[in-house]
């Protein structure tokens, strides 16, 4: 656990989950500084969209507490946890198909809805920082490029500039180079204060891109430390995909 | 100008059902729930508006009949368990505005029901809506009093309010009900595309789960679309009550035509929906317009051209309005069922406190051999009672056959081949009435009657089963309804087929000469067809049709790549499944020898599907217990309310909305995991069509997996040995 002298902005300590009666986290511990970048790594099914849905509000921990900002967030509600500053970018993009552009976007707007002004102003900014937004705006959500549909995930995401946004999976299924430009303005967002919580089964480039990133294999965290250390420890990172890959098969 | 007039009529009438179809798409759209109760909504709504309105002439008509009733249900209608009272006369605006606020009330009481379900499969969704509309309805019943009556119109019709333009008739009522239609389908067409609560519906709809991490209280929303869906059927109601008076089943029958109205707009477009009542009622009126209508001895038209309809365009499948839904894979039409856990299992909960042990249970510990000894002994008690009683027993008994034989045409056709028919009970009326005709105007004898009418009953099975060959699941069952409204109001009313209702008895003599009571003949002779159908069915189960069957129903794509050929397999299934029930139909008709149209209502057939899911509808011994729970044991308990006992149905509708909470794959039945809780086997029978509604997540992981295995090494079918993997 990295020592700091700020309160962190999210905390989780001892986070038991599961679905039924079947357990998917066992004592997960994990901290995200303000302003800081996280990566959260492992395979299938090891449980990092478990660690996103619990924070979110989703699903409740059977134990454990879940802190943001110092406050115990374990029992609430999606939409508490979204008006707190969380917003998530859900795995395979998780666009609403069936709404435009402009819906979705305002859909993101869901919790400032009655400050009108706001709402017109937050999705204006989100459609300089991707102008193709904004010419797609009438366009339905369901027929955007993979590409679009990230950029549209984010930018709704990013609407409410939340303190803390987790993103499920960035790069699945995009062209690198697209990734590297989603990167970027994620970059820019960051500079602006808002910390990110990065899962990835993409290792190296989640580690490139972060300050800090945690492993996850079982529902357990393995180990956790500095991104750029762990980078060039690619020793540790074959021993967790290896394993996960072989057992996996 | 005489078609003008019809097409006319056909737009008032077509707005009505637009307005049905467009409290079904609204919710439909919000929450995937093919919601059948819809018409057992508007029906209440509107008899709450008619029976308060002071205009509505209701109070002369029924006088002390007029008012509402409670009767607390079970209590087997005791002085002391009946309140009634008589509301006060309010004017028409009081009166609607108490109407809606009911609307508003019973659609937040279903939107409630309906939340732990929002994971289910549409054919899931529909079987709990069933639930809904049969305890709704049985309430229904028993708060307003079963009488139907004619009531005033809305604005009152006099020279005043009617209108004569070159031979084209038109009056104010009409003119209220399409301006009425148009407003409220812009406003709501408005309201999804303009505010952002209807946004955040249809955000909802596209994906429950997204739309909360945004921060949407779904359930909130949800409840929002519910109230609005039944208050538009609240008012199409209020609206359709002075054409065709207010009486509970016809009101609640409308819903098909919503229906059809609905499937014009793919279920998804208001404006479409809108379109679709237009046409479905134009269609209709010209068909009584022209020379067909006018054939002597024809009844009203219009459900056998909803059924044309219906069918041609689920066939045809038009482009614009199937692009948005998919047909074949229907189980999760439209929203995406996605599979995030989160509930524990109801199943498990279920079991553990069973496993504690309530008495019943304690009894059962040894149920291999007590069921034996109970179905032994209840099976030589059922064939001695007609022998030692009159009449009645012997009618409850033989009815129970019926419902028997009803129930195993439906393991046949719904729990083994997974095809969802709500035609089931209207096979019982084309096999009555084949058997009327046999029998009593062609004097054919008993024996040769049965089994002329089962083969006559292969064409009708046809008629639902080509267009099976195209649908599955939700709107298989939409075809198999509008089939059996159509068969129900058109085909019996005919003339040519009204007139041949009475057999002849099955034996010819004088009474001196009989051993029993003629009710008790029919009764061994209903119990020896039973005894048939049940060893075939038996000898089936084990045959590589049935494997067939059960591959077909869990993966249709896996059971062609094994050979099996889908259409020549489901055709089977439903000409066995049409069959037995016309089988059972040919019991009824000797039963009753002379037979009444109104015995073979659509909403039966919707019983039926129930009844096979609490009894475990993969089960020959589910088909038993339907005929024993629902057709006899209601006659030990019954006291008729309001001329119709309610008990059964309001409990059978509130157990299958359980049973579906419970095992959702809808084949375990809830009775039969009562006595077998442990037996795995049931449960891993997860079809498509009526997959889990928890998800298969947590089902997979929670280590019911394993039996999937062992089922697929028991039967032995490709289908099950893949899923077993």
């Amino acid at each position: 656990m990295p020592e700091t002298d700020q309160a962190p902005l999210l905390e989780l300590h001892g986070v038991d989950a599961g679905y039924g009666a079947v357990q998917v986290l066992r004592s997960v511990d994990l901290v995200v500084q303000p302003g800081e970048v996280v990566a959260l790594l492992g395979t299938n099914g090891a449980g990092k969209s478990t660690i996103l849905k619990v924070v979110s509000g989703l699903m409740h921990p059977w134990a454990g507490t879940v802190s943001f900002g110092g406050e115990d967030i374990s029992r609430w509600q999606p939409e508490q946890t979204v008006r707190a500053g969380i917003t998530q970018v859900p795995g395979g993009r998780g666009l609403l198909p069936n709404l435009t552009v402009l819906e979705n976007l305002q859909m993101g707007a869901h919790s400032i809805r009655r400050d009108r002004a706001r709402t017109k102003r937050s999705i204006a900014r989100v459609c300089d920082v991707f102008p193709r937004l904004g010419e797609r705006r009438k366009q339905l959500a369901g027929t955007l490029s993979g590409g679009e549909a990230q950029m549209l995930a984010l930018g709704r995401a990013f609407v409410l500039e939340p303190k803390l946004m987790m993103i499920d999976e960035l790069s699945l299924g995009l062209a690198p180079t697209i990734v590297q430009g989603l990167v970027d303005v994620l970059h820019d967002m960051n500079e602006a204060g808002m910390a990110l919580l990065l899962v990835e089964q993409h290792a190296n480039l989640a580690l490139s891109v972060t300050d800090h990133a945690y492993f996850l294999e079982k529902g357990q965290i393995r180990f956790d430390g500095r991104s750029q250390e762990l980078l060039e420890r690619d020793d540790l990172l074959r021993s967790v995909f290896l394993a996960g890959a072989t057992v996996g098969a | 100008m005489y078609y003008v007039n019809f097409v006319f009529i056909g737009i008032v009438v077509g707005s009505v059902y637009a307005l049905f179809g467009l409290g079904l798409t609204v919710v439909y759209k919000a929450t995937r729930v093919p919601n059948f109760a819809q018409g057992a909504i508007g029906t209440t709504v509107a008899f709450v508006f008619y029976k308060l309105w002071a205009g509505s002439g209701i109070r002369l008509a029924l006088r002390e009949h007029s008012g509402f009733y409670f009767q607390i249900p079970f209590l087997g209608g005791h002085s002391w368990a009946r309140f009634s009272f008589q509301p006060p006369a309010l004017p028409a605006w009081a009166a609607f505005v108490v109407a809606m606020l009911v609307a508003a009330a019973l659609g937040l009481i279903v939107s409630r029901i309906m939340r732990p379900f929002s994971r289910a499969t549409t054919v899931s969704l529909m079987i709990v809506s069933f639930g809904i509309f049969t305890v709704l309805l049985g309430l229904a019943y028993n708060t307003f009093s079963g009488y139907q009556t004619q009531v005033h119109s809305l604005i009152p019709i006099d020279k005043t309010t009617t209108h004569t333009f070159h031979g084209f008739f038109f009056n104010n009522e009409q003119l209220m009900i399409i301006a009425v239609t148009l407003a409220l389908t812009v406003a709501v067409a408005a309201f999804f595309r303009r505010t952002h609560l209807g946004v955040a519906i249809r955000a909802v709809a596209d994906d429950r789960q997204v739309s909360q991490l945004l921060g949407i209280k779904a359930d909130t929303v949800s409840n929002v679309s519910w109230v609005l869906g039944s208050m538009l059927a609240g008012i199409a109601g209020i609206l359709i009550t002075p054409l065709i008076g207010l009486d509970l089943l016809t009101l609640s029958n409308l819903i098909v035509l919503g229906f059809v109205a609905s499937l014009f707009g793919g279920f998804r477009s208001l404006i479409g929906t809108l379109g679709g009542g237009l046409v479905l009622g134009v269609i209709e009126q010209l068909v009584i317009a022209s020379p067909i209508g006018k054939l002597s001895g024809l009844p009203p038209l219009q459900d056998a051209v909803a059924f044309v309809v219906i069918v041609a365009l689920l066939m045809l499948r038009p482009k614009w309005i199937f692009s948005g839904i998919r047909v074949d894979e229907e189980s999760g039409v439209g929203g995406a069922a996605v599979t995030f856990g989160g509930q524990a299992p109801a199943e498990d909960r279920f079991r553990a406190w069973l496993r504690k042990g309530p008495a019943l249970w304690l009894i059962l510990q040894d149920w291999k051999t007590a069921r034996w000894v109970l179905g032994l002994g209840g099976m030589a008690a059922v064939m001695v009672i007609p022998i030692f009683t009159t009449g009645y027993w012997s009618t409850v008994l033989a009815t129970g056959i019926i419902f028997t034989l009803v129930g195993l045409s439906l393991v046949i056709l719904t729990g083994w081949a997974g095809q969802v028919s709500l035609a089931q009970y209207a096979f019982v009326g084309v096999g009555a009435y084949t058997a009327a005709i046999l029998s009593g105007t062609a004097h054919l004898p008993f024996w040769l009657v049965v089994p002329l009418t089962v083969l006559i009953s292969v064409p009708f099975s046809l008629l639902i089963g080509i267009p099976s060959l195209r649908l599955r699941g939700f709107f298989l069952a939409l075809v198999t309804l509008a089939f059996a409204v159509a068969v129900d109001t058109d085909l019996f009313l005919a003339n040519a087929v009204e007139t041949h209702n009475s057999v002849q008895w099955i034996t010819h003599g004088g009474t001196t000469h009989r051993p029993f009571s003629y009710t008790s003949e029919v009764f061994y002779m209903g119990l020896a067809v039973a005894l048939a159908c049940f060893f075939v069915a038996y000898n089936l189960r084990r045959s590589r049709t049935a494997r067939a069957f059960l591959a077909l129903r869990d993966s249709e794509p896996t059971a062609i790549v094994f050979g099996i050929n889908p259409t020549a397999y489901k055709l089977l299934a439903f000409c066995i499944g049409g069959g037995v029930a016309a089988a059972a139909g040919a019991v009824f008709a000797y039963l009753y020898v002379n037979m009444d149209p109104t015995s073979f209502l659509f909403i039966y057939g919707v019983a039926f599907i129930g009844y096979g899911i609490l009894t475990g509808i993969a089960e020959l011994l589910g088909a038993v217990l339907v005929g024993f729970l629902f057709a006899v044991l209601p006659q030990i308990l019954a006291t008729p309310v309001n001329g119709v006992n309610q008990t059964i149905p309001i409990l059978t509708g509130a157990l299958l909305v359980i049973t579906i909470y419970s095992y959702p794959s809808g084949q375990a039945g809830f009775l039969k995991r009562l006595v077998r809780p442990d037996d795995e086997t049931e449960q891993i029978l997860t079809a498509t069509e009526f997959s889990p509604a928890v998800g298969g997540a947590p089902t997979a992981l929670s280590g019911n997996g394993g039996g999937e295995a062992h089922a697929a090494g028991a039967d032995g079918s490709p289908g099950q040995r893949e899923r077993g993997r």
